[in-house]
């Protein structure tokens, strides 16, 4: 416990900091940040999710939470509807809601005052639920995984408290179904890169 | 009131769909061929699943799909919770028979996958009945066991006998191909002496329905 207080005294001492020095990032620091942003995904190689389905753009919603060196770190929300366009692989299905959530870290690095660019990368979970039809409270289960992301942003500082964006993400995620053997690989992987054009808040 | 009463027939409703586990996917593959062993493209495959029985009871065709140019099918669909019955229908294509494989279990499908093998669609006017009356001239004889064989074009195919069929010994109805020679193999029993007697027969089949009487 003494630990803890000792911990948190310091974290805070570090966030007051900032008014002392001013020109100096602190080491630590609550991130207020949030964005959020529209999502097209594109999947490819041989794999469930790109040779049978197509997305029709998604959203996301990314959201800091501390600051630590430089690195926010934070967890972001993207969900995005897929139309099923061959249903010998999926089943008699119309379509699917696809969404993940994420642990991601990003960098700040500015090339000028009004230009920042923004690498990341994330760990999270991904659910692909099917629906009869996007209208239809019937489902045929979900898919779950996890996923690794790796991407870039490049920002616009519009003002001081907000900027646009755009940027790419590469998404692998690796599934746990249970199939015949021969479609191991084609179910239990997808890779997809998604466009992201959004706005951010400081 | 009335609110209360619609959700709750909704909820009721909506309780009622079959339920899938949607990490376990289940695959069935096959071949449609023709009389002459030809693939036959373009041929509808459904997979059809139903829970229960009566009122109440739920239905649903969850994996479609059509045969290429080889005559291979093949079909992915959720695995359905709880106890169903699956039938694999093939819809006609060009004056083709239908033909349903039905009472199959997820018993029958092996590392999650149900493989049929080839399975032959014939000309709706390329077939006809094949009918067996039994002319019984000594008591104490039965027949134990009828089997058919040749081109056989039955439009309904038992893979699981039902609870009643479990209690046939054979059966007395088949749609065959015109224009073949059939065995026929069967078995008296004759339940005083308790011997068997197997016998084998030929059945020419032509143009018309044939009805064929075994003495026994």
């Amino acid at each position: 416990m003494k630990k803890l207080s000792l911990f948190f005294l310091i974290i805070f001492q570090f966030g007051f900091s900032q008014e002392e020095e001013i020109t100096q990032k602190p080491i630590f620091s609550f991130d207020h940040g949030f964005s959020v942003y529209l999502n097209k995904q594109i999947n490819f190689g041989d794999n469930f999710l790109s040779e049978a389905h197509k997305s029709v753009i998604g959203f996301g919603i990314q959201k800091n939470i501390i600051n630590l060196y430089g690195f926010a770190i934070g967890a972001a929300y993207e969900f995005s509807v897929y139309k099923v366009t061959d249903k010998s692989v999926v089943g008699n299905i119309e379509s699917a809601n696809y969404s993940n959530f994420s642990a991601r870290v990003t960098y700040d690095y500015e090339i000028s005052n009004q230009i920042t660019l923004n690498p990341f990368v994330g760990i999270g979970g991904t659910r692909l639920k099917h629906h009869k039809s996007p209208a239809s409270g019937n489902n045929f289960g979900t898919f779950s995984g996890t996923s690794y992301n790796a991407g870039l942003y490049f920002a616009f500082n519009f003002t001081e408290k907000m900027h646009l964006f755009a940027g790419i993400n590469y998404s692998y995620v690796s599934y746990g179904i249970k199939n015949a053997p021969e479609y191991d690989a084609f179910f239990n992987n997808s890779n997809q890169i998604q466009i992201h054009l959004g706005v951010g808040f400081f | 009131m009335k609110n209360s009463v619609f959700i709750f027939l909704v909820f009721i409703l909506s309780s009622c769909d079959i339920q899938y586990e949607g990490n376990t996917r289940l695959l069935v593959t096959g071949e449609v061929v023709g009389r002459n062993g030809s693939p036959l493209s373009g041929v509808d495959v459904i997979a059809k699943i139903s829970q229960g029985s009566g009122f109440g009871s739920r239905k649903e065709n969850i994996g479609i799909t059509t045969t290429d140019e080889q005559g291979v099918f093949k079909m992915l669909f959720p695995k359905p919770k709880g106890e169903i019955d699956y039938t694999i229908h093939f819809l006609s294509a060009e004056n083709y028979q239908e033909k349903r494989f039905v009472n199959i279990f997820y018993e029958d499908f092996n590392d999650y996958a149900y493989r049929m093998g080839e399975t032959t669609l014939y000309k709706n006017d390329d077939i006809v009945n094949l009918d067996f009356s039994f002319n019984q001239i000594n008591p104490q004889n039965n027949i134990t066991e009828l089997n058919v064989i040749g081109m056989l074009a039955d439009y309904l195919v038992w893979v699981n006998p039902n609870d009643e069929q479990q209690n046939y010994v054979y059966y007395s109805q088949y749609q065959v191909a015109k224009n073949q020679t059939l065995v026929l193999e069967y078995i008296v029993h004759d339940f005083i002496n308790n011997q068997n007697t197997s016998h084998s027969e030929t059945i020419v089949i032509e143009e018309q329905n044939v009805t064929y009487t075994i003495t026994y």
